[in-house]
């Protein structure tokens, strides 16, 4: 489901609505069952893999494949005893929301380690996002604002794959040998910024900082 | 179903009008009904990309088909058309360089396709990525397609189904509309389904390679009888108002409000899909106007305005609601909790897709409860049944055909995967 508002209404929230609004007498189920998708925690409250996936919406195996893929933090403990951190609470709704918008992981994962944790809530409560405005965001402008072509772009995302995933090609169709990540944005029509990834967390902030003030001299000249 | 009316009509249906000034929602259901095409001949050129998985697995009666799948497109395009046709395992062969469909073009292909024979891995990206660009030379004006028709999970290159469905939306952006064709048992539904929903394009789940032709066929028809295109609904909420649309529509933030992205409409059809509203504390007696406007590259399609009106929670509660309206809501609740079950059981995740249709059903129990619904009481105990069987190992095909039907009851295509169309008076 596509949320256009903040994190908190959701259909199942609907129907608390009409819980409250109703008699007891209609309240026989048990709305304890709906907390999977409450969107609030507990501070410094341990969290286990299954709160974490009842919390969120994510399963346990996902969420055992983003922290093998660095995404979230490593829990306390083994097994069913593993604790959890509140930042790992927030990781997972900033990787939906990220994800929402059809951000690679590799994007997400920089975006994580650049972002304090006060950061990251300021980020899901939709204050200060500092988020790149993605295909999603942009997703009804027309052909002709976009200013590049399908053909250049697909040539481009085959061209930004690794040398890894990059397979030959036996006609001219086809990316060209490179041997680096790059990472494209655009800043405006006309301007593009073309970034090696990975970089340092110190290196990401001041990206970050770079593509703000970029933005905002593009917008307003 | 009524008479279509010679433009685009746009109909909203709240389950309530009035709301409670504490704050709460409002669930919406809205219908987009397109015109009919005024006549064949005036329809929009097309520039179509046919990509064809040639990877080892699609040996035997597969790959068969899907040529003849390419010949019978190219039969019904014309010189307005261009066409490119491309082949890929872990490399690509043009079988046929973006140009206009003529006798030339379609002997070539013919023979190139004669040619053709299976390789080995899959790399969806490089296939699909490549024919984009090669359906891109020339296109001008033309509507943009790519289809791209495989069998297998993709095990080379970009394999990232995230990322794939990124480029699917920025390509869509640009101009150029995806659909996906996933054949027999072995392809990823939720990849294949994801970039096509990204993609603005059609995702069909076909069983055996039989199927492949006439499900191509369905694709082309309707690019062929687009009527709208780049069309996006624009919501002006009230003051202090969310909007949660329940269907995988991407929505973005314009200066004005929400806008949902919406496939490109095609002649007579039927787009419907529910929206949950939530507002925000306002004094009793407020009124809560909410205004859509559907618009296309060429202008307004489009608009209607519904207004709510903020009252004492006990009226609100007293007030009767519109059973329609929390059916079609309930229905694609109960389709969204199938598509998340499907993905964790292919995922093995059997326990938490067991919990995922088990809330969704506790949650149409109190929605039945409330509004004292028989019909939806029903829905709720059918979704029950299958709790079971969504915690337990489900073979591939039956895990493709469910993940299907719930992508076409969200995405409001029929059964078959069409878009659901108003048949002419």
């Amino acid at each position: 489901m596509r949320r256009a508002s903040a994190p908190g209404s959701t259909p199942l929230a609907y129907v608390h609505g009409l819980l409250r609004s109703t008699s007891p007498r209609r309240t026989r189920a048990d709305s304890r069952q709906l907390t999977c998708v409450d969107s609030v925690y507990t501070a410094g409250v341990a969290i286990t893999l299954n709160d974490l996936a009842q919390r969120t919406g994510v399963s346990p195996r996902t969420i055992r494949y983003y922290i093998q893929q660095g995404l979230l933090p490593s829990p306390g403990g083994m097994g069913p005893r593993a604790a959890y951190e509140e930042e790992s609470l927030l990781n997972l709704r900033l990787i939906r929301h990220w994800q929402d918008h059809f951000l690679p992981l590799a994007e997400i994962r920089a975006r994580l380690e650049a972002l304090s944790i006060v950061e990251k809530e300021r980020v899901l409560a939709g204050v200060g996002d500092s988020e790149a405005p993605s295909p999603k965001m942009a997703e009804v402008t027309s052909a002709a604002e976009v200013g590049e072509s399908a053909g250049d772009y697909a040539a481009q995302a085959l061209a930004a794959a690794t040398p890894r995933e990059r397979p030959r090609t036996s006609t001219t169709v086809g990316p060209a040998p490179g041997r680096s990540i790059y990472e494209r944005l655009v800043l405006s029509p006309d301007i593009e910024l073309h970034i090696r990834r990975p970089l340092t967390r110190t290196a990401n902030r001041q990206v970050d900082a770079l593509v703000a003030e970029a933005r905002r001299l593009f917008t307003t000249t | 179903m009524k008479p279509l009316p010679p433009a685009t009509t746009l109909l909203i249906q709240p389950d309530g009008l009035l709301i409670p000034a504490n704050g709460g929602q409002r669930l919406l259901r809205l219908v987009l009904r397109a015109p009919l095409l005024p006549r064949q001949g005036e329809r929009k050129p097309l520039s179509l990309g046919l990509i064809i998985d040639r990877s080892g697995s699609m040996s035997g009666n597969k790959l068969g088909h899907a040529c003849e799948a390419v010949l019978q497109a190219l039969a019904r395009l014309d010189e307005r058309d261009r066409v490119a046709v491309l082949a890929y395992d872990t490399e690509v062969q043009v079988v046929q360089p973006a140009g206009p469909v003529d006798a030339t073009c379609r002997q070539q292909t013919a023979r190139a396709l004669k040619l053709l024979r299976t390789g080995g891995s899959t790399d969806l990206g490089l296939g699909w990525l490549s024919g984009c660009t090669e359906a891109d030379k020339g296109r001008g004006d033309r509507l943009g397609r790519c289809f791209l028709l495989t069998d297998g999970l993709t095990n080379a290159g970009i394999i990232d189904p995230v990322e794939l469905s990124g480029h699917a939306a920025a390509l869509r952006q640009r101009g150029m509309v995806t659909s996906t064709f996933g054949i027999g048992d072995d392809f990823d539904e939720a990849m294949l389904g994801a970039i096509a929903e990204a993609g603005g394009g059609g995702f069909y789940d076909i069983a055996r390679g039989e199927g492949i032709i006439a499900a191509v066929q369905r694709e082309l028809g309707e690019a062929l009888e687009v009527v709208a295109t780049g069309v996006g609904l624009h919501l002006r909420l009230p003051p202090g108002a969310q909007i949660e649309v329940l269907a995988p529509y991407a929505v973005s933030h314009g200066a004005a409000g929400p806008i949902v992205a919406l496939p490109d409409l095609v002649s007579g059809q039927e787009l419907s899909f529910s929206m949950l509203l939530t507002q925000a504390a306002v004094p009793v007696g407020t009124t809560l106007p909410l205004t859509l406007t559907a618009v296309s590259t060429t202008g307004t399609l489009a608009e209607t305005t519904v207004t709510f009106t903020a009252d004492e929670a006990g009226t609100c509660a007293r007030q009767e609601l519109d059973r329609q309206v929390l059916m079609a809501a309930a229905q694609a609740m109960s389709a969204q909790a199938r598509r998340q079950a499907t993905r964790s059981n292919q995922d093995g995740d059997f326990d938490f897709a067991a919990r995922t249709i088990g809330t969704t059903t506790r949650a149409l129990e109190m929605m039945a409860d409330s509004a004292e619904s028989p019909e939806l009481a029903e829905l709720a105990r059918g979704l029950a049944k299958e709790q079971e069987v969504y915690g337990a190992p489900m073979n591939a095909r039956a895990r493709k055909d469910r993940y299907f039907a719930s992508t076409n009851t969200v995405m409001s295509r029929t059964v078959s995967g069409e878009s659901v169309r108003v048949p002419p008076p």
